[in-house]
């Protein structure tokens, strides 16, 4: 674009949010071309430049995006919402320069209604915060990623994602009752008031994981759950990962754990290790049941039980209580996985009868690459079948970007492509974004027409998060 | 230059999101760049030849260096290093904003004279006699202990300790240069405990001064622990009052200093219902600091309110704090609670 015309949009831009919300410093943009994705990480560490937005720009309120988007629509200019900027998956990076609009003024507290149990708030204020708001009155959203203190509102409800104690409290996406997205064209639409209902498809799962490509989230209300009164913690040792996934499936037909992790065996050897001094075979497990406190007396002991019918052992609460107490000690430097190593996540959720077959089947695709270790767990579990976390790492990847990213993206290639063939999903719950959207395709195939359908319809001229999520 | 224990924490730091819910200017803001791990990756650019130091000079100074990241942090990194090596590398180039620039220039001419009419063996250094907050804050204290029958010493002009220079420039001759004056001012006087009402002081007193040779030969006392021992002694006579009351912890007292209970017995003591707000104790929200004030009035505003809103939510009429710093700035902040110094207020009740 040349400057006069450039200049001229910036004005229009001020003119909405004003001139002290709308940026075009070189720091800005840095700050916001580097995300989680550790391609954009890997881009900064060897000093490449990553693409970035030609304006930052700050609103405050949904109408102010909702005008934003209407000048950005009528000079068809790109778009990227950003919240955290957190995402592991580049799904807020401004690969094609335009307006970048940093969600983070919309912290507001709307409504705390008592009664119905929920909260009411702008997409742009951090997770955390939120939180504490409700711990204040002594609730809680009940949604505990690792990225609990990083991202926002808005930028879970984008990329649906999860959090430690979702086999009991769910995912997200069952947490929230309601969104607000600003579209393309000055329209705010709304979700239905409640979630669960019987008039039509729900808009609501339209616009929660849609990762900013049809418009922008800009408010949201979330359940509210009484914190509970007991949180205890149980360890098993099963003889393999197919006893424990079993364990896993049954348990839920008598209660709902908040927290089960059941462990590979390569995982497992150095977790035992930890506890017990000593190595020992097989799959390791942690579970935890809360709520009210006789209840959860009757939860652990038919756990004990379940889990000495099938010839388990069992590790106490000492495990569960130190994990608990020092789960996001691992996403810090020093402990979390960093540069110079390459490494990924490849999560993804299938049936029981599934998930076996594409452990095994990543496995052996993940460790054909040289000088790759494969790492994994199953957390997230449902009634059909459960979340598998599989992660690859490479101590010593290739020095040359341009050599590293080719063996990254072939990495992914090869894994999701091994996931998809034995019946998963291109992702759980880290998103799309940029690094999975080449595979939207390949899950969907001609299904991914009624997702085009609605892009079109809502971003008729392709504004919104271009790149991202297939579309 | 900067150290290398200042690039070990900004490699660390360029890629780590899990401070940023506690960053009081990035959550006023909500810009990106008031974040530790935006300016540390602003400044590992800049080692690399991507960024340029122009770019990001101003960003710098928008931080309260309040710490709150680095006592989050699990493995113990301090991005406060980096940002105050920063600033003194921005400054040396000449890159300061003007306003910073200004400033800097204001506090190195700062002089004192640490004469005292009287001779004790307690000298109260206030730290702040150039605010008003700072000066009202004195003459409470002052008040408190002649009623309870302390003999004290004070100097009419005191010589800066450093602390608001330290924050603009980090360590140089010039901070170097004030503390040293400061330092050369209590040891004449002979005082064998110093009672000292800025928290900031106090910290630099104690943590600073003798990483630089300048062990002071008298107790450091804080104002709030001092306080706290004249009520155990049973030498305040506190009217008891009600009504529902937050204490915000200033963070150098909080964090630094690591003192969060002697304020809050005192506040007890008046009769006030404590409520607590989430971010209090170690974990205090910093109210902007003077520092970010005098050179960033806007920023600092936004963060006072974010403070006030944190003690209006839950339910507090009042908002305590020990600072002469924090009262100044939360007071410029516009909210339905009343911010009130503690020294101030027990002056008042007794």
């Amino acid at each position: 674009m040349n400057d006069f015309m450039f200049q001229m949009i910036r004005c229009e831009l001020e003119d909405v949010v004003g001139r002290e919300n709308v940026s075009t410093t070189e720091s800005d943009k840095i700050s916001h071309s580097i995300d989680y994705f550790w391609l954009s990480r890997l881009w900064e560490d060897r000093s490449r430049l990553m693409p970035m937005a030609d304006v930052i720009v700050y609103p405050a309120s949904a109408e102010e995006v909702s005008k934003i988007l209407l000048i950005a629509d009528y000079y068809k200019i790109p778009v990227f919402p950003w919240g955290g900027g957190a995402g592991s998956q580049g799904g807020a990076l401004p690969i094609k320069g335009g307006i970048l609009l940093d969600m983070k003024r919309m912290d507001k507290v709307i409504d705390f209604d008592e009664k119905s149990m929920t909260i009411t708030a702008e997409a742009g204020i951090n997770f955390m915060q939120l939180e504490w708001f409700a711990n204040e009155k002594g609730y809680s959203l009940m949604h505990y990623p690792s990225s609990l203190t990083c991202s926002t509102l808005g930028g879970f409800l984008a990329h649906n994602g999860i959090g430690v104690l979702s086999t009991k409290y769910g995912k997200i996406d069952d947490m929230c009752l309601n969104v607000e997205m600003a579209v393309p064209g000055g329209r705010i639409m709304k979700s239905a008031p409640v979630p669960k209902h019987s008039s039509g498809p729900s808009i609501l799962h339209m616009f929660i994981g849609s990762e900013g490509t049809l418009g922008v989230i800009t408010q949201a209300t979330m359940k509210l759950f009484k914190r509970p009164e007991v949180r205890k913690f149980r360890a098993f040792l099963f003889k393999d990962v197919p006893t424990g996934l079993a364990f896993g499936r049954d348990l839920q037909q008598k209660f709902k754990p908040s927290i089960m992790r059941l462990y590979n065996e390569e995982e497992t050897k150095s977790i035992i290790k930890g506890i017990l001094g000593v190595e020992k075979e097989g799959a390791f497990m942690n579970i935890a049941v809360e709520g009210n406190a006789e209840i959860v007396e009757i939860e652990e002991r038919i756990a004990l039980e379940m889990c000495k019918e099938r010839g388990g052992v069992d590790l106490g609460s000492d495990y569960g209580e130190k994990w608990w107490d020092s789960r996001v000690t691992f996403f810090y430097p020093d402990h979390a996985l960093d540069l110079p190593k390459m490494f990924g996540t490849l999560d993804t959720v299938s049936t029981y009868t599934n998930i076996e077959k594409i452990y095994w089947a990543l496995k052996e695709t993940i460790e054909a690459f040289e000088g790759v270790r494969f790492i994994a767990h199953f957390s997230h579990w449902y009634e059909w079948g459960v979340m598998v976390y599989d992660r690859f790492i490479i101590d010593n990847p290739p020095e040359d970007p341009e050599e590293a990213m080719r063996l990254h993206n072939q990495i992914w290639n090869a894994g999701i492509r091994a996931i998809l063939e034995n019946g998963g999903m291109v992702n759980d719950h880290h998103g799309v974004g940029l690094k999975l959207g080449r595979f939207m395709k390949e899950q969907y195939g001609e299904n991914m027409s009624l997702f085009r359908a609605l892009k079109k319809e809502l971003d008729p001229n392709g504004i919104m998060n271009p790149f991202k999520l297939g579309l | 230059m900067l150290s290398g224990k200042a690039l070990d924490i900004i490699r660390a730091c360029r890629f780590c999101w899990m401070c940023r819910h506690l960053c009081p200017v990035g959550l006023a803001t909500g810009r990106e760049v008031n974040t530790p791990r935006a300016k540390a990756l602003l400044l590992d650019m800049e080692q690399k030849g991507s960024s340029a130091m122009q770019e990001y000079a101003e960003d710098m100074f928008h931080c309260c260096l309040c710490a709150s990241c680095a006592e989050n942090c699990e493995t113990g990194y301090d991005p406060t290093v980096f940002i105050r090596e920063a600033r003194r590398k921005i400054t040396a180039h000449g890159l300061a904003p003007q306003a910073v620039a200004a400033l800097i220039e204001q506090y190195i001419a700062e002089e004192g004279s640490p004469a005292s009419a009287e001779q004790a063996e307690l000298l109260l250094y206030s730290g702040a006699q150039d605010t008003e907050a700072g000066r009202e804050m004195q003459k409470a204290f002052g008040s408190l202990l002649e009623k309870a029958g302390i003999a004290y010493m004070t100097w009419e002009k005191e010589p800066p300790d450093g602390n608001r220079l330290y924050d603009l420039i980090g360590e140089t001759a010039e901070v170097r240069q004030t503390a040293q004056k400061c330092w050369e001012g209590i040891c004449a006087s002979g005082a064998k405990r110093v009672v000292v009402l800025n928290p900031s002081s106090a910290r630099m007193f104690r943590q600073e001064y003798p990483l630089w040779g300048l062990k002071i030969p008298a107790e450091i006392v804080t104002a709030t622990s001092f306080a706290a021992e004249l009520l155990h002694e049973g030498r305040l006579h506190i009217k008891k009052t009600d009504g529902k009351a937050a204490y915000h912890d200033p963070c150098r007292l909080a964090r630094d200093l690591e003192e969060t209970e002697p304020a809050r017995e005192l506040i007890r003591a008046m009769g006030y219902e404590l409520c607590e707000m989430i971010q209090s104790g170690k974990l205090t929200k910093c109210c902007g600091g003077v520092v970010l004030d005098a050179h960033s009035p806007d920023i600092s505003k936004l963060t006072a309110e974010s403070r006030l809103s944190d003690a209006e939510r839950i339910g507090a009429g009042m908002l305590i704090t020990a600072c002469p710093g924090c009262t100044s700035v939360l007071k410029k902040g516009a909210g339905k609670v009343e911010v009130k110094n503690l020294f101030v207020l027990m002056d008042e009740h007794t």
